[in-house]
């Protein structure tokens, strides 16, 4: 465990010596302009040099050996967050991307079928036939709530159309 | 000055009590308390998802009916963690440790009994200190220059990302991630475009609904699908008449109560420090002071109505940093904070005497939203008990539907979607090494005034940066904010040498 720490929090202090190098790279070209006159790449700069800077203490604070108390990842209600789960990781993201695809070519109410149908295939115990069942009731009561009640501009219903749609 | 406080109460509850405002407010709190009791979904999620839907309202209308979720949720997640020892709110972990052996020693109805009455003291001494403290504080606020607001905003960033629960440091990076992502678009004095890849969907900047729910719903889809244990049901059925505590109960809880009380509104006024410290300030002080400490986490009554009129009173003072000074406390208020500039009001002292419809419309709303509650709470206990047992493999699907359509809805794009997923992949991430997306809200938030502010500061003591330790306003909150720091590397130096403070 000790290991998965200081990989933890190494890998974490890169990531923000990363951005923040980055920001302040990128807002140097905004133009910095002078303290009375604050530049439109001021305030990133600023930012991410500080970023960069407590991303660089993180990063050695993470080299440190540690006890092992310290070393289970723990989300904010304490509890122990268990292992990645490729399944559900894909079936929401994977739901999502279909979200979008399908609502551009077809429109509303083929989105939400596919959107639903796909992420809840993420569970373990879920079947094709609860998923599908699911992805019905969900579908029928969205586009009902926010098609018709709520009249949100998305049509439900559309052939594909390159270039088109919302 | 009191007097006027009364007379503007009074038109508050005429605001809160029009016919449009009442419903919305019950909406508000139905749904915060449906989701606050459903596992693994909590306020901010819920007032994401329907934060799009309030575009559409009249800003009286929407900041009531955002206010009823996140108190309307606070109600729910007790019966969470009593039933079920499911936090499935930081504030209510402590709530756990009490509540659950409570329910295992049959008494779980008396500890939800005397939760509601905790809660419902809390909230109203919480309501009671807005309507006296904030003309006070607004007050004060006016004689703000731009360089006290940021050293305030400094302050109340700092205390935000290092008190809440995890690294400090963790907290404070995230705080800047924020503040950086706040700055995508176009710069307000120069229209240059900034951190905007050439993507035209960046222009406006990156969008509060899109960050909200890609860190609080997708994350957190990501990180609970199959991680969720089936719910254990054993204890929680509770009737009615299992409600109401014993006469000891009631003696024990009284006083417990008030402290907590006293000790959630304390912890409001301090900008930063949301709900969540308060219950477990509010819980480590009751054991301490307890003449029988060894009683709690087996079952104390003490231990559930301490931390939870503090989390109370705490939840509705936390309102008045808000609305008052512009400074949310923790990320709910920040997305409420969010969800005001969206409606084209500026939270800050000026809005109470612009606004007062919302602000004390929002003050009286309170009352009646708590008291919908307390209603609401006791005859449908069964109902809740019931949604408790709805699996996760139902819930997700459905909510990631609706934040797709919900985020759509906000811009009538398709982009904002791929922007949630993103957000919510990259947040995904964070998570796992150990960083709280709370703080992120919170600078996110502030990003674009504390840069106006820091930039109208320099202008006018012309780039001298003594100017905010030689105006005393802002000296004072800058030393605040030093104590601070010092205070929580003394604490982790010496938590590092002794090895028994590790796990406190």
């Amino acid at each position: 465990m000790r290991v998965l720490l200081v990989n933890r929090d190494m890998f974490g202090g890169a990531l923000f010596v990363l951005l923040g190098v980055g920001a302040t790279a990128l807002g140097a070209t905004y133009g910095i302009g002078s303290l009375t006159h604050m530049g439109p790449g001021f305030f990133p700069v600023a930012l991410g040099a500080v970023m960069a800077a407590l991303g660089g203490v993180l990063l050695i604070d993470g080299l440190q050996p540690r006890g092992a108390g310290e070393s289970e990842p723990i989300d904010e209600l304490g509890k122990t967050v268990a292992r990645h789960e490729w399944r559900g990781f894909s079936a929401i993201i994977v739901g999502i991307v279909a979200f979008i695809a399908l609502g551009k070519l077809f429109g509303l109410a083929p989105a939400a079928l596919g959107c639903v149908f796909i992420s809840a295939l993420g569970d373990r115990t879920a079947t094709v036939k609860s998923a599908a069942a699911l992805a019905l009731v969900t579908s029928l009561f969205a586009v009902g709530f926010f098609s018709y009640v709520l009249g949100i501009q998305f049509p439900v219903w559309q052939w594909p159309a390159l270039g088109s749609g919302p | 000055m009191i007097s006027t406080a009364l007379i503007d109460l009074w038109n508050g509850f005429r605001v809160a009590f029009e016919p449009g405002n009442l419903l919305w407010c019950f909406v508000g709190v139905l749904f915060g308390n449906l989701v606050g009791v459903l596992p693994g979904m909590g306020a901010l999620a819920a007032i994401s998802l329907l934060l799009p839907l309030t575009f559409a309202m009249q800003p009286v209308a929407a900041i009531l009916m955002l206010a009823g979720i996140y108190y309307g949720s606070q109600y729910g997640g007790a019966i969470c963690s009593i039933l079920l020892n499911l936090p499935c709110h930081p504030p209510h972990a402590v709530t756990c440790l009490d509540g659950y052996p409570m329910t295992q020693k049959g008494r779980g109805g008396a500890a939800l009994g005397i939760t509601m009455l905790s809660s419902f003291v809390g909230a109203s001494f919480g309501i009671t200190e807005m309507i006296f403290f904030a003309p006070l504080l607004v007050s004060v606020a006016f004689k703000f220059g731009a360089a006290d607001i940021c050293s305030l905003m400094l302050l109340g960033l700092l205390a935000g990302s290092t008190l809440a629960r995890g690294s400090p440091l963790k907290g404070v990076l995230m705080t800047l991630l924020g503040l950086l992502l706040a700055l995508v678009g176009s710069d307000v004095n120069t229209g240059q475009q900034r951190f905007t890849f050439g993507l035209s969907h960046l222009y406006d900047g990156v969008e509060i609904v899109a960050l909200a729910l890609g860190v609080f719903g997708i994350a957190e889809f990501l990180k609970s699908v199959n991680n969720i244990a089936p719910v254990n049901m054993r204890y929680a059925s509770v009737r009615l008449r299992d409600m109401r505590p014993t006469r000891e109960e009631l003696r024990r809880a009284l006083p417990a109560m008030f402290r907590g009380t006293l000790i959630g509104s304390l912890c409001a006024l301090i900008p930063g420090t949301g709900p969540t410290i308060a219950s477990f300030v509010a819980y480590a002080t009751e054991k301490r002071i307890s003449k029988t400490p060894e009683r709690f986490g087996r079952g104390a009554v003490e231990g559930v109505a301490c931390p939870e009129a503090a989390t109370h009173s705490s939840v509705q003072g936390d309102f008045i940093p808000t609305m008052t000074l512009g400074i949310p406390g923790d990320a709910v208020m920040a997305l409420l904070l969010g969800a005001l500039v969206i409606h084209g009001i500026q939270p800050g002292p000026q809005l109470v005497r612009e606004h007062p419809d919302i602000f004390w419309g929002l003050i009286a709303s309170f009352w009646v939203g708590n008291i919908l509650l307390i209603f609401l709470n006791v005859p449908l206990i069964g109902l809740w008990v019931r949604l408790l047992t709805v699996p996760y493999r139902y819930l997700y699907p459905s909510a990631l539907l609706f934040i797709c359509i919900g985020v759509f809805s906000s811009h009538n794009d398709l982009f904002a979607v791929a922007e949630t997923l993103m957000i919510g992949v990259a947040g995904y991430v964070l998570v796992r090494l150990g960083f709280h997306p709370a703080p992120m809200l919170l600078g996110f938030v502030l990003g674009g005034q504390f840069e106006e502010n820091l930039r109208r500061a320099l202008l006018l003591s012309h780039g001298d940066l003594r100017t905010f330790i030689e105006r005393p306003i802002s000296a004072t909150f800058l030393a605040i904010a030093v104590l601070l720091i010092v205070l929580q590397t003394v604490l982790r130096v010496r938590r590092i040498r002794s090895p028994t403070y590790a796990r406190a």
